[in-house]
């Protein structure tokens, strides 16, 4: 930071310390945000643990049931089935405000899994096996979905708390500092002239004498 | 060999066209009992259970698929290698039979494969909907059918429509069904009509003339069943309405229409249950029943059902050794043993448990 040259005016003083009276009120608001945001974080972050786990338990048990389906009826089956279903999956994304960060949020959640008459096959001749296998898969992507939403949404909120941690510091250990140790040349500065004042003043008044 | 006068032929082809034509069940039937006896017996399946892929496919290249280990071995490695060597000779299986077949008795047999067909149609038409390149279709049909690979292959090449599809099936039965369904096809609606065409003419080409084709008949009635249980089950899991449900209904069950209609209308998945405990079926699932609600899975039970159908065929086949029975007896039995393989193949390369490959095995 260019140190800027303080003219030492009574005037700069009260300017001063207006700017420190609000840079403090500032610096306890963005603590308030940057507790509000860290808590925020840890409801998130457990969010993300548990769907992470919850991913990688439906990932095992989707992988199991694709196994026994290429086991008993055959690859050619699977893959004739997965022939049936080949739209992509549609997400609406809206947005959300959490302490003044944008987070994604899925408007719509629940759109990849589809109920076994809306998967485009004929039930009457399509394994079971198949069918659960596709199931699990489904479930699979919504959890991932969801998983995407959260780690956007954690992602966000450590971004905003280390700007908010960047600006809480500049203003806790350089710009209110810098302003105090204006204040006191400031303060400093205009005792001094008072004295000199009042000095040159008894010189005046004892010369006239 | 004599050769027949004229005025013979002319008497014999007259025969057959006013009589249906008798098949030559002794000789398809000791064909049919000397590969029986080639069969894997539990023995080497729990040789095969310790075994891992490599040595399963070795094992394989020493038995009934070593030509196909031998063709395809240059093509493929490991599990790939060992589906298609299994799928080429269950196919060339069928069609062996199916050629030395004469008669009623190649009639039937042709009608039974039929459902290669119908399962290749099904891929084909599910290919041609969502774009899917010619060649990834290819790859996923079979050849056991009453159709050979051929045509399906002029098929899809000369099919980029779902239109050009059905124009290009005018000389089949398919080409009504699935014209019916035009403009707004639905897939999910054309398979089943698919499998209910299949059902129907199959029912039909089967002449209830003999003990052995009744209980055949029976034989296709009870699979009817178990499709319609099937689907029950699968539907009523995921509480689809009634009304859906019964589109999907396959006609010529053995199961009453009163007592569909109460499985189909159960308000829940329990309610269901309930009423399945009325039918004879049920003894024969009710532990893996108890084990949907732990799992979520309808597939144990779905197996037992299937396990227990599978192995009908060969209680008939016995009562009648010289009809069609121990022909579709060692049909099915063929069909379990390639998926025997495959669930031994696979389950070994991706890690399953023993005790779930063992499970998933159905032992005749």
């Amino acid at each position: 930071m260019v140190k800027q040259a303080v003219k030492p005016t009574r005037s700069e003083l009260l300017v001063i310390q207006r700017r420190i009276s609000l840079y403090e009120r500032g610096h306890k608001l963005l603590k308030m945000k940057r507790d509000g945001l860290v808590i925020e974080f840890f409801a998130v972050l457990s969010k993300v643990k548990d769907i992470r786990s919850k991913i990688v338990d439906d990932y095992r048990r989707a992988e199991v049931k694709l196994t026994v389906a290429t086991s008993v009826d055959g690859k050619n089956a699977v893959q004739s089935a997965a022939f049936a279903i080949r739209d992509d999956p549609h997400i609406k994304i809206g947005s959300k405000n959490v302490m003044g960060v944008v987070v994604p949020t899925t408007l719509e959640s629940g759109t990849v899994k589809r109920r076994i008459d809306q998967r485009g096959y004929g039930v009457p001749g399509i394994s079971v096996r198949i069918d659960e296998a596709t199931d699990a898969f489904e479930q699979l992507i919504e959890d991932i979905i969801l998983a995407a939403e959260f780690e956007t949404t954690l992602r966000r909120l450590i971004d905003e708390i280390e700007k908010n941690k960047r600006i809480v510091n500049a203003l806790e250990f350089r710009i209110i500092p810098e302003l105090k140790r204006q204040v006191a040349f400031i303060q400093a500065r205009l005792e001094e002239l008072e004295r000199e004042n009042i000095f040159r003043l008894i010189r005046i008044k004892g010369s006239q004498v | 060999m004599p050769q027949n006068s004229p005025n013979e032929t002319n008497i014999t082809d007259m025969v057959r066209k006013i009589l249906p034509s008798m098949g030559n069940y002794p000789y398809v039937t000791a064909r049919v009992r000397a590969k029986r006896a080639l069969l894997l017996t539990w023995d080497t399946y729990a040789k095969l259970l310790v075994m891992d892929v490599n040595e399963i496919t070795r094992f394989l290249g020493e038995s009934q698929y070593k030509k196909e280990i031998t063709e395809l071995g240059l093509l493929y490695t490991g599990f790939e290698l060992t589906e298609h060597a299994l799928n080429k000779n269950r196919d060339s299986t069928y069609q062996q039979i199916l050629k030395f077949s004469e008669g009623d008795l190649h009639d039937m047999l042709a009608a039974y494969l039929e459902r290669e067909d119908v399962l290749n149609l099904k891929t084909i038409l599910r290919g041609i909907l969502n774009h899917i390149p010619a060649e990834e279709i290819l790859q996923t049909l079979r050849a056991g059918g009453r159709y050979p690979p051929d045509f399906w292959k002029h098929l899809i090449d000369d099919s980029k429509t779902l239109e050009d599809a059905i124009t290009h099936l005018k000389d089949t039965p398919y080409h009504e069904i699935l014209e019916d369904l035009l403009p707004d096809f639905q897939l999910a609606t054309a398979e089943i009509r698919l499998d209910a065409y299949y059902y129907a003419m199959l029912l039909t080409t089967i002449r209830p003339n003999s003990e052995a084709n009744r209980s055949f008949h029976n034989y296709i009635h009870s699979e009817i069943d178990l499709v319609n249980l099937k689907t029950l089950f699968l539907t009523k899991y995921e509480n689809v309405e009634p009304k859906v449900i019964r589109d999907m209904i396959i006609p010529d069950g053995t199961l009453p229409e009163k007592t569909l209609t109460r499985l189909i209308d159960a308000p829940d998945f329990t309610h269901f249950l309930a009423e399945l405990q009325r039918l004879p079926v049920y003894d024969s699932i009710r532990t893996d029943i108890e084990t949907i609600e732990k799992t979520g899975s309808l597939a144990p039970t779905i197996r037992a059902l299937e396990k227990d159908h599978l192995l009908t065929a060969t209680k008939s086949s016995y009562l009648h050794p010289l009809s069609i029975l121990p022909v579709i007896d060692y049909l099915t039995r063929k069909r379990i043993e390639v998926q025997n393989l495959r669930i031994l193949a696979r389950g070994k390369e991706k890690g399953l448990p023993q005790d779930t490959i063992r499970g998933l095995l159905v032992v005749p």
